[in-house]
Formats: structure tokens, sequence, C-alpha cells
């Protein structure tokens, strides 16, 4: 309660941010302290506006519930948007429980409470328990969706001005379990261009399912509903709840996303191709279930092109394998879809790539196991692999990211919740396809820790380097990204490598004369 | 005398009709080459001009720039972070000759934060 009380009255509350994608000089702006100014708090009325609540009703509002951390969280989302007047606003934005507060440099900690008695709920690890919609017309405005666990509601407000929240919906689902983080996402449909939120079933629901709402307006849109006991010839599965958060995935670079990934928390890895009709094709393209771990961690995904394995073969064969090939080694697309399952209080990270036409569900024994206690010499990876996986010697802080072909995770939390616990000490940085080291053991472990966040991040020098978000200061210089010459190659990257170019068609001219 | 000189205007003749058919065929065996070294010189012409497009990795001076992208395709080294941006633009050898050739080339830039001094 004590704490409650001094989160109620921030004054001098100083921001630890540590939040993705954060430059440094945002983090200098937001750690400036609050001066003179109490939070505000909404609270929503039956006439679906928000109405201040005065100090005086928030310490019983407040009863019973878990204190909330000081700050926000770290896997929280920091956005940086431009007005209608293009002044540019920091915000720093947290959903735990409920309570969506946001802050910045010149307005002190604002909150919207969630109605409702107070549940405790599964806390949801490393999302970012909220989403921000995609806005394509000017002017920009800044509407958030999330989720709040005690009403098992989502809402959506405008938050343009900080000072000033505008309700915009309210939705329930039917026959959904547990809330879940939202994720947004625009889709291309008959009607056109959409902003949706797309949301799953959550634990305990009477269905698996997942559900599209128009973020403009709330309304549902589209909805899929999974079997539980009986398997179809379209998708010969049974699926359990659907608990993490979902990915969506853009595959012909239009600025649409088209499909989207699925996790059951068996581990069934369902694709999900959306049509122009928001009709919906699932089908299972993993089956993760035989390891018998928990998938409740959001999916990351990401579109890629694999390595040509058969042109890199050749090299292999005849000795080559660190010297580059005169052509480019490229091969076809494929999706790459990142987990972290946990078991018997230990983490697993999977990297499975999965072919545009695959020919099989894949399973456990289909990937090849890596070691990411140590650095082991690693034997490349078969064409016929479709990824690998790994137990990781910590629990991880965030969500894993690729930079450059290079997937890092920054592990070693000491704590679930706040911002001053999720202190990571330990780096995974691992080639995307074949899960080998990038790094030597020393350098990572020459690391000034303890970090939090990370992100890319350009030097004066030209060089791009690994950044700890929350402190500002480098972590790895250059940073490493992968080559498509030869299976385990990397090249320090440089602002001078940029910008790349790709010839994708050569045509001839007519000319005149003929 | 009148029999020798029928005899000597139809050798004249038939000289004068052997040297036209040695030279229309001396002519059109020329001709014939000439074509044949034309269309190899043109092919060759293609050839030379395909490779010295190729040869040119980067855009000129002033490059047509086509269309800005949404999302960068799907590239090896991929970014899951929001972190490059692509463009389509048109690069075209600018050789005053009958075979000029084009290409759809798509940049790839890096749109990362600047360090902090």
């Amino acid at each position: 309660m004590k704490k409650n009380q001094h989160f109620l009255h921030g004054r001098g509350l100083s921001l630890g941010l540590c939040m993705l994608g954060m430059t440094s000089l945002d983090t200098a702006a937001l750690n400036t302290p609050f001066t003179g100014m109490d939070p505000s708090s909404w609270r929503l009325q039956v006439t679906g506006d928000y109405q201040v609540v005065s100090e005086d009703d928030l310490p019983l509002l407040f009863a019973g519930q878990a204190p909330l951390c000081q700050s926000a969280r770290p896997d929280g989302r920091k956005l940086t948007w431009s007005d209608a007047d293009n002044n540019l606003h920091h915000l720093q934005l947290s959903n735990e429980q409920g309570v969506l507060r946001w802050w910045s440099a010149t307005l002190p900690q604002q909150q919207i409470w969630s109605e409702g008695s107070h549940v405790v709920t599964e806390f949801e690890q490393l999302s970012e328990q909220l989403a921000v919609i995609p806005q394509a017309v000017s002017p920009k405005k800044l509407q958030l969706v999330w989720h709040e666990p005690a009403a098992k509601r989502y809402s959506a407000v405008d938050l343009s001005d900080p000072l000033l929240p505008k309700a915009l919906w309210q939705w329930q689902p039917q026959g959904a379990g547990t809330v879940q983080t939202p994720v947004a996402a625009r889709f291309d449909t008959s009607a056109g261009a959409t902003s949706m939120v797309l949301v799953v079933s959550g634990s305990d629901a009477a269905q698996p399912a997942f559900w599209l709402i128009d973020a403009v307006s709330g309304k549902q849109l589209a909805t899929q509903q999974y079997h539980t006991s009986k398997k179809t010839v379209e998708l010969p599965f049974v699926l359990q709840d659907l608990v993490a958060a979902p990915a969506v995935l853009d595959r012909n670079a239009d600025g649409y996303a088209d499909r989207i990934y699925l996790v059951d928390v068996q581990g069934r890895l369902v694709q999900v191709d959306v049509d122009a009709q928001l009709q919906f094709q699932s089908r299972v393209v993993a089956d993760l279930s035989d390891v018998g771990a928990e998938f409740k961690v959001q999916l990351v995904a990401s579109r890629a092109i694999m390595p040509n394995y058969q042109q890199l073969a050749v090299n292999v064969a005849i000795g080559e394998n660190q010297q580059p090939v005169a052509a480019g080694a490229a091969g076809q697309p494929a999706d790459v879809v990142l987990l972290v399952s946990r078991k018997n209080q230990q983490s697993q990270l999977w990297a499975l790539t999965i072919p545009d036409s695959p020919a099989f569900t894949i399973q456990p024994h289909h990937l090849t196991v890596r070691d990411l206690q140590q650095d082991v010499v690693s034997p490349a990876l078969s064409s016929t692999t479709v990824g690998w996986y790994g137990t990781l010697p910590a629990a991880p802080v965030a969500l894993p990211a690729v930079l450059a072909g290079v997937l890092y995770l920054p592990i070693a939390a000491q704590g679930e919740h706040c911002a001053e616990a999720r202190q990571a000490t330990q780096l995974i940085a691992r080639h995307l396809f074949q899960g080998a080291a990038v790094y030597s053991d020393t350098l990572l472990a020459a690391l000034p820790k303890p970090f939090g966040l990370i992100g890319a991040v350009q030097r004066h020098s030209g060089e791009l380097a690994l950044q700890d978000l929350q402190s500002g200061s480098i972590l790895l210089s250059p940073l490493q990204g992968i080559r498509e010459d030869c299976l385990f190659c990397t090249e320090a990257l440089h602002q001078n490598l940029y910008p790349k170019w790709q010839r994708m068609a050569i045509y001839q001219h007519e000319s005149e004369l003929y | 005398m009148k029999s020798d000189g029928f005899v000597l205007i139809l050798c004249l003749c038939f000289i004068a009709l052997v040297s036209s058919m040695a030279l229309s065929a001396l002519l059109i065996g020329l001709l014939s080459q000439k074509i044949g070294i034309a269309g190899q010189q043109q092919v060759q012409q293609q050839q030379w001009a395909k490779a010295l497009h190729l040869q040119q990795q980067k855009p000129g001076v002033a490059p047509i720039q086509l269309s800005d992208m949404t999302t960068c395709p799907a590239q090896l080294a991929v970014w899951s972070e929001p972190a490059t941006y692509c463009r389509w633009i048109e690069l075209s050898s600018d050789h005053q000759q009958l075979n000029n050739w084009s290409s759809l080339m798509l940049s790839t830039e890096l749109t990362l934060p600047q360090e902090a001094l």
C-alpha cells in the first residue's frame, strides 16, 4: 500500500526507461524528474466518456490491488509521434493489470483506471501489453488498445492529447477466457485498407479462437474458432488454449498484413492466411507439443530469404566453407517464427523457418538442437533442417530481436515485473538460420552489465552498434550481420554498406532508331 | 568467214554470261557475309551493352525513383524491427547506341537512430 501511495503521488519520480526502439536522447529527456504536478487518473463512465478521478477516491480504487511498478515496464511501449501541427511527442506507455499509464518529460504520470473487481491474473511475460493503432492518414492521431483483465474486455483510447484522453470503444469477446495482449495490424480488405486489432481467446476459453476488430469503431469484423475435440480435414489437429499474443506478416510487402501466426499453449503453430474478404485458411505448420513445454510468450515473425543451401553445399564440398562464392546464394522466401517456451523452470528458444509451400508439419525431431549455454563449434545445418532450438541458460528479459540476420536475446532476469528488476546479465546472439554463435564468448562476457532492452544504433564513426536502451551505453560495436555467400560468414556493419542495391529485374529499351 | 564471226560472237556472249554470273555470285556471297556479320555484330553489341549495364551497380547522378515501399521485401539479413527503408529505382545505362538496358533496382537504406553525443 505504501508503494501505491508513492506511485499515486508520484512527485519526483524518475523514469527508468528501457523501451524497445528508444533512442538515448529520448532516454535523457524522459529521465527528467517530474516537477510540481500530481498524476491524473481517469475512469470510464456509463456515458462512454472518461471522468477525472479525484485524489481522495484513488486509495479506495486501489485498495486490494497488487502494487504497480513505480515506473513503466521495460517491455512496454515507448513511441515518438507527431501531431497535426508536427509537434513531436515522446510517450512511454504501460499496461499493468489493465491500468493504462503513460508518461512523458513534460507531464506527470497519467492513468486510466480499469473497472471491475480485482482479479489476480497470470502475468503475461515479455509482451507490450497494448497495441498502438497504425495511422495512415494525417493529421496523425495516437490511438491505443489495451486489455483489462478485471473487466475481461479490450478498451481503446485516443491519446492525441495526453492530458485529455478520449474513450473510443470497449469490446468484450464472447466465449473467451482471459484477455491477452492485442496486436494491431492493417489489412487490405474488399472494403479498403482497415486498421484492425487481433486478439486471441486466452486461457480457459470455450473454444480456441481469434477475433479481428475494427480499430476505429470497435466492431467485430471476423472471427475464427477451432474445434477442441474434433479434427477436420482442413485442420487435422486439436488446438488448446491460445494464450500467446499472435504475430502478423506482410508477405508481399504491400504494407498490409496477410498472414497470422498463432501458437497454442502446447506448441502447435497455426499459420492463417487472410484474404480480402477476411476469410481464413488455417493450417498447423509446426507441432512442438511433444516437448511438453508451455508456449505463452508473444510470437515474433519475420519474412526472410532463406540461404541457398544447394549453392552453399557446393562450396562446402570443395572445402571453401568460409570463402565467398561469386554468385549470390540467396534462395527461396520463407517465414521465420521465433518462439519462447517454458518447461521445468527453464526457457527454450525456437527459431523455425517455414517455407512458402511446406511439405510437412514441423516436429521437434526435424529441428537441430543448439547448445545456447556456451559457444561450441556448431555443425552446419543441412538443407532439410527447418530451424533450431535450444535451452536458455536463464529466463529472457525481452522478446527476441533480429538485427541483420542475427538473433539477440537478453537473458538472466532478476525478477518478472518492474523495470528495476528486469535487468539482463547475459546476451544470446546467434545466427538466425544456423543457430551458431556470432560473437566470441570473450566479447559477450565483457559486456557492461546489467543492461536492459537492446536496439541497434548508428555511431558517429559510421559503425552500427548494439545499445542498451535504458542507459544509452554501447554494448557491442560494430554489429555483425550475416552474409549470403557462406554458411557462417558475418560482416561488420557500417553505414558505408548502405544503401544496398539489389537488381530485381533487367530489361532492354526499344530504341527510336528501330 | 561468216561462221568464224558467228563463233566469235558466241564466245564473247558466253564469256559475258559467265562473267556476269561469277560477278553476281561474288556479290551475293559478299552480301550474305555482310548480313551474317551484321547479325553477329548486333548480338555482340547487345552483350557488350548488357555487360556494361550489369557492371553499373549503383544509379548515376539522377536515378529515376519509381516509388517508396511501405515495408521492405524479404531479405536474408533480416531486421525484425522496422530499421530499413526500401524504394524502387530505375537504373538506365546511358549509352548512345541501339541496345539500351535498364534495371529495376531495390534500394535498402537504414533508418537507425544516431548515437547520443
